[in-house]
């Protein structure tokens, strides 16, 4: 071997490192087992979970709480999609629950006390997480700050942004009643924001499987050296994986303000563990050890699930943490043992 | 007496790749052996072995007549075998001293005794004593490597390797070091010193011992040799292997016509001065030198990562090139095969094919816009691995890391014949593979030469350039010393030129 001058900054290890050890792919029913399991893991527990929920409150499995779950999990479900775009890149984004808050103050801000009516206000509020988005992108790719750190800032400015937008006060009039009529509506017997929740998902499932996007930044997030010999520009993939998770979770924002009706500061959705959740619980399934679209979607309905089931069994409600804590440390060690390695992020 | 080292039958294998071929050989207690041979003939895989690095796959090895097989590097040192590594390893936020305990308290009880005070004791014979509050990042290289001495000595071995100790000393610093491994020597402390510098090697050794491709090829006394015989017997193996190959008999003459690659007065700041060297259509030139010499910086340069050209003029068909980064290279026809597949070339946890079309996956659209089609995306590359003779057959779903370092490389090629090139980079086109892959990956590089394509072929394998090239280029020091071709074209003369 001779000098290496990757761009990765000092590699000791993988400098000196022996040729790649690569085993003829094993064979055997034990590898074979393992890789099912793997597949459908999740989903079993998932299956257990609805089971023992309903034997404890045969209401669990109406119609009505049906619904009532997935309309709980569409619009955290949109932004941990969001979400798993970063993680696919191999980063993190801190900032989501923040984005989502500003997104649901800012939207009922521009309605309610600037009198725009609904299409520029989403607009607006839409241009505003792709800023956020891009802003985290340039400091993370081009200046090779730490996203973690990044985000974490980000999102204390988003918060202070929430403030100062509403005055510290509570937006309770003045909302348009067309758009909260539309974020509480059904179509049939399906709610209007799992539609649009389910759209989302499609979408960014069809970037990062179907498009070459999507193909150079899973090379990114798996060997961002290897990516960049190959002729991928590694940064642009950066900032455009921050821009999708912040504009998602602006949507998300924006269209939970219409679900509520009205808006305190910094009341927004609590969905920053429950997006990681997610993503994580998602790389234990389907494409064990990486993160996937279908993954995340299941672990959004695990953890809707949850929360739903543990109320209906009248458990307290301060539970819930320790199940949704549990089920991600759960799922994570699952994914190790069957994926064999996992991501280690 | 037991001897201090005894080494018996050493095999180590890594896939496709045996690095150790049952190698023996003794150190006596206060013996210094010198190590020599070619990049990739063993001797950092022998010194990672009895550092408890790597573990053997066949035979072993004693110390003081105990069988010893460290499974850890803490296992080894606990049996008395201390490595100073070639790689400079210090911590620089901490201080010497810090450096020199760190993580000695793992090691403690192996022999007794106070550190602090034999702390003192060594830094006072490596003459680092007024240093040990210094901050490690505020001393200079041949003093950090003194450091990583005194660290290693501070564990009491026995047997002491040194690999490639002086690269960044001076010539009185390796006078100091040479002190050092003589009082060391007195004490009856083995050492062996592993080295590229023969004058070094043979002005402190006891016994100088050679390998070639895993194997001992000779063991003699240092007085019995020069620097001469030493550099025959380094490349004397080489020389009577190639009389044996099958290499091209005569080089055929530079073809006609623009050449791929003109690079003028080239330089790649700090480490590249004013390379020149030209690639015609066509030809296969390699390029070779130590490690360290430059060869991957000025392949890196070309292809836009990392550090950029700073000066000079490069012409790839006979237009200007400024390297920007690697899609511009592509643009301009350019390919890339770099070294150490597994960190730069692969993505082991995609599919063989979508490893193979990560450069050009934007080209496989579907009738739907933005999204891809599979189907044309498999049907561009199937018939490619085909031709390659990519193993297993029908390998385009697997992933990439079930495939052997052979196909793996083949695979990585496969990528760049998706596209028309005027001109290859290939840095360590064998690095990790087996012998049958080797010939396999000649003969697309010949074939793709006869297509007209420019080849730069880097390797630290001084036969495997002379044997597939037509002219070699020999790099040292971050320039291009010599250039070799026709007769002069031989293991022996290229050998020399990236020693001497």
């Amino acid at each position: 071997m001779s000098t290496s001058t990757a761009s990765s900054p000092g590699d000791p290890v993988a400098a000196a490192s022996p040729p790649p050890t690569t085993l003829p792919d094993a064979v055997g029913g034990r590898d074979a087992l393992r890789r099912r399991l793997g597949a459908i893991g999740v989903p079993l527990i998932l299956l257990a979970l609805v089971l023992i929920f309903q034997a404890i409150n045969d209401a669990f499995l109406s119609g009505d709480n049906i619904r009532t779950i997935f309309e709980s999990a569409a619009l955290p479900t949109v932004v941990a999609c969001g979400l798993t775009v970063v993680l696919v890149l191999g980063q993190f984004d801190l900032s989501i629950q923040a984005v989502a808050g500003l997104g649901t103050t800012a939207v009922a801000v521009l309605m309610a006390k600037h009198g725009l009516s609904v299409a520029p206000a989403i607009a607006l509020v839409v241009l505003g997480g792709a800023l956020v988005g891009l802003v985290n992108g340039v400091l993370v790719a081009y200046a090779r700050l730490a996203a973690l750190v990044v985000t974490i800032g980000m999102a204390s400015l988003l918060n202070g942004a929430e403030f100062a937008l509403t005055g510290s006060q509570a937006i309770s009039t003045g909302i348009p009643p067309g758009f909260i009529e539309f974020a509480r509506s059904e179509v049939g017997p399906i709610p209007t924001l799992v539609i649009v929740a389910a759209g989302a998902a499609l979408v960014i499932w069809l970037l990062l499987d179907r498009t070459a996007l999507g193909r150079e930044m899973r090379a990114v997030g798996a060997n961002a050296d290897a990516a960049r010999f190959a002729g991928v520009n590694v940064e642009r993939m950066i900032v455009i994986g921050f821009v999708v998770a912040a504009v998602a979770a602006a949507v998300a924002g924006l269209l939970y303000a219409g679900r509520q009706g009205n808006v305190y500061p910094l009341t927004g959705m609590s969905i920053l563990l429950q997006s990681f959740a997610a993503c994580f619980i998602g790389a234990a399934m389907f494409r064990v050890g990486q993160f996937n679209i279908p993954g995340t979607i299941v672990g959004s309905l695990l953890a809707a699930v949850v929360s739903n089931g543990l109320l209906l069994a009248n458990v307290a409600n301060y539970a819930t943490y320790f199940f949704q804590g549990g089920i991600l440390i759960a799922a994570i060690l699952f994914a190790r043992v069957v994926g064999g390695r996992a991501q280690e992020a | 007496m037991a001897p201090r080292l005894e080494v018996r039958d050493l095999t180590k294998d890594y896939i496709g790749v045996r690095a150790l071929d049952g190698v023996s050989l003794t150190v006596a207690p206060g013996e210094i052996v010198g190590l020599v041979g070619h990049n990739g003939a063993g001797k950092s895989t022998l010194s990672k072995v009895l550092a408890g690095l790597e573990r053997a796959s066949d035979g072993g090895f004693a110390v003081d007549g105990v069988p010893v097989s460290p499974r850890s590097a803490a296992e080894a040192v606990r049996a008395g075998i201390g490595l100073v590594p070639q790689r400079l390893a210090v911590i620089g936020t901490l201080t010497v001293r810090q450096n020199m305990l760190l993580g000695l308290r793992a090691h403690r009880g192996a022999r007794g005794g106070d550190p602090a005070a034999r702390l003192e004791e060594i830094a006072g014979e490596l003459g680092i004593a007024g240093l040990l509050s210094r901050r490690a990042d505020r001393i200079g290289p041949a003093t950090q490597r003194l450091l990583m001495i005194a660290r290693t000595l501070l564990r009491e071995p026995k047997l002491l390797i040194l690999d490639e100790p002086s690269a960044a000393f001076s010539a009185a610093e390796v006078e100091r070091l040479f002190g050092i491994v003589r009082r060391l020597r007195e004490r009856g402390i083995a050492v062996i010193y592993v080295s590229h510098r023969l004058e070094e090697v043979l002005a402190l050794s006891d016994r100088v011992v050679a390998f070639a491709q895993g194997r001992v090829i000779a063991d003699r006394p240092a007085a019995t040799l020069d620097k001469a015989a030493l550099a025959d017997l380094i490349a004397g193996r080489h020389v009577e292997h190639v009389s044996t190959g099958s290499a091209p008999a005569a080089a055929p003459a530079r073809r006609e016509g623009v050449p791929a690659l003109v690079c003028r007065d080239v330089t790649v700041a700090p480490k590249l001065r004013r390379i020149d060297l030209e690639v015609g259509a066509g030809e296969v030139v390699g390029l070779t030198g130590l490690v360290g010499s430059g060869r991957t910086t000025l392949l890196n340069a070309l292809w836009g990562v990392a550090a950029p050209v700073t000066d000079g003029e490069v012409l790839v068909a006979g237009r200007p090139f400024a390297p920007s980064r690697p899609r511009a290279a592509m643009g301009r026809r350019v390919a890339y095969v770099p070294e150490n597949r597994a960190r730069n070339s692969l993505v082991a946890s995609m599919s063989v094919l979508h490893n193979v079309t990560l450069p050009t996956v934007r080209r496989y659209r579907s009738r739907i816009r933005p999204l891809l089609g599979r189907r044309p995306e498999r049907e561009a590359v199937a018939p490619l691995l085909e031709r390659l003779r990519v193993r297993p057959a029908n390998a385009l779903q697997r992933p990439i890391s079930a495939l052997s370092g052979g196909n793996q490389q083949k695979a990585i090629i496969a990528r760049w014949l998706l596209i028309d090139v005027d001109l290859l980079l290939f840095d360590e086109p064998t690095e990790g593979v087996d012998v049958g892959g080797r010939e396999e990956i000649y003969a697309v590089v010949r074939e793709l030469a006869q297509r007209g394509v420019g080849v730069l072929l880097s390797s630290s394998d001084v036969e495997e350039v002379v044997e597939q090239c037509d002219r070699v280029l020999v790099m040292r020091e971050g320039t291009i010393a010599a250039e070799l071709a026709g007769a002069e074209l031989t293991v022996d003369r290229v050998s020399r030129a990236c020693i001497a």
